[in-house]
């Protein structure tokens, strides 16, 4: 639908887009530093390959698509994959109950619950953005969510 | 309260650098001055050459009499101007398998990093894919049907694994026919992720690679089922060992 012209369109994409991947990015990395570096990066390859987009909705779920995936690289990169969040990094806003349940689930459970959660997307979207097949996704969802339930001992309506 | 009010909440509470947001603009507008990348839709694409070590076939050699598009030609026909870049440059030598009644050519090889596509109901990226071009035709000339589809198929498989869980996992063909040749460029998963694993191309008559046609011996080996005399083709591929990811292998592995 349109293409990148100029400094003026970078600054505005950085404002409108920032915070989703800020949000995304923390959601995997739980580090704020970790997670600026992220969405620095991916700001990066953005303008690296200045996509064509449909929409702005196509751009945002672009963006965040590739914030996930150089999170994910990142916290590969230094070995927490999958882990609990929780167990081996200093949760920076521990008074959080609700956001310490979510960051406890391993990585591949929180990235969705976070997905659908705080982005509204649907399995279909998620499915599409995290190039998984939809049933996964539904599964995952849902197991992620039966723990949250377990956790939060039915004090939020999920 | 809800939880997904909560969440959001609490997420919309972390208190991110409050320069964050110029300072990236600034680190952009630094990258985009000094590159100009924004004049660029798309960079260039790294790209590895999988080598064909070993072919098991009736027949192996140069067989083709008749006159085959490249592989660069077959990618920009589908619209792949990139891809049809990489094959032009990789320098492949096209290798030729003939059967009793159908010929495949292995036409050209590519490793896609950082390739993204959209797919019509969202964005899909694919940051790795391999990519292959095939011909198949006919030996007597007849020319083949491409509404019929390509008589035969090539999967990639993985010793130790499901003979079908790769073509389970994902991959496309975009193809057309040509002077009665059917031409495809095939897209695979990353392959490189099994890079410390016997993988391979193998090539088979029919739609799906059913258990009469490919199956796993008692080694685990993936092989063609004893009955099976269709054609046969197997291309082994020679891939970077240092670019192996075991964990994202078994991570795909495990969705299937």
């Amino acid at each position: 639908m349109y293409s990148l012209t100029g400094d003026e369109y970078i600054e505005m994409a950085v404002k409108t887009y920032s915070r989703s991947m800020l949000n995304a990015a923390y959601s995997i990395l739980g580090s704020v530093p970790d997670s600026e570096d992220a969405v620095q990066d991916a700001f990066v390859k953005y303008i690296q390959k200045a996509p064509d987009f449909k929409d702005a909705n196509h751009e945002k779920a672009w963006l965040l698509r590739v914030t996930i995936n150089i999170s994910k690289n990142m916290l590969k990169a230094k070995g927490r994959k999958n882990l609990p969040i929780y167990e081996d990094i200093p949760y920076e806003q521990n008074n959080n109950e609700v956001l310490q349940c979510v960051m406890s689930l391993e990585e591949k459970y929180r990235t969705i619950i976070h997905l659908y959660y705080y982005e509204d997307y649907s399995i279909k979207e998620i499915a599409s953005i995290l190039s998984l097949p939809r049933a996964t996704v539904g599964t995952r969802l849902s197991r992620g969510r039966n723990i949250l339930k377990t956790m939060l001992k039915g004090d939020f309506e999920l | 309260m809800t939880f997904k009010d909560k969440y959001k909440e609490e997420l919309s509470d972390i208190r991110f650098a409050e320069n964050f947001e110029e300072n990236t603009v600034e680190i952009l507008r630094a990258a985009h001055r000094k590159d100009d990348l924004m004049s660029h839709n798309k960079r260039p694409l790294k790209v590895a050459v999988l080598v064909i070590v070993a072919i098991l076939a009736l027949s192996v050699g140069a067989y083709a009499v008749i006159s085959l598009l490249s592989a660069s030609q077959v990618a920009e026909g589908v619209g792949e101007k990139e891809l049809a870049v990489l094959f032009e440059e990789s320098g492949f030598e096209p290798v030729t398998v003939k059967g009793e009644v159908y010929s495949l050519t292995f036409m050209g090889t590519a490793l896609g990093e950082d390739f993204y596509s959209y797919e019509e109901d969202g964005p899909m990226v694919s940051e790795n894919r391999t990519y292959a071009v095939w011909a198949v035709y006919r030996n007597d000339g007849e020319a083949l049907d491409q509404m019929a589809g390509s008589p035969i198929q090539v999967i990639p498989v993985v010793d130790g694994y499901r003979p079908d869980i790769l073509f389970s996992a994902g991959m496309s063909a975009s193809g057309y026919s040509k002077d009665g040749v059917l031409y495809y460029l095939f897209e695979y998963t990353d392959l490189e992720v099994f890079a410390n694993e016997h993988v391979k191309l193998m090539a088979f008559e029919g739609m799906f690679p059913t258990n009469n046609i490919i199956t796993a011996n008692s080694k685990g080996e993936i092989v063609y089922a004893e009955n099976y005399n269709g054609f046969k083709a197997v291309f082994e591929l020679d891939l970077d060992e240092s670019k192996a990811d075991p964990e994202a292998a078994a991570e795909l592995m495990s969705q299937f």
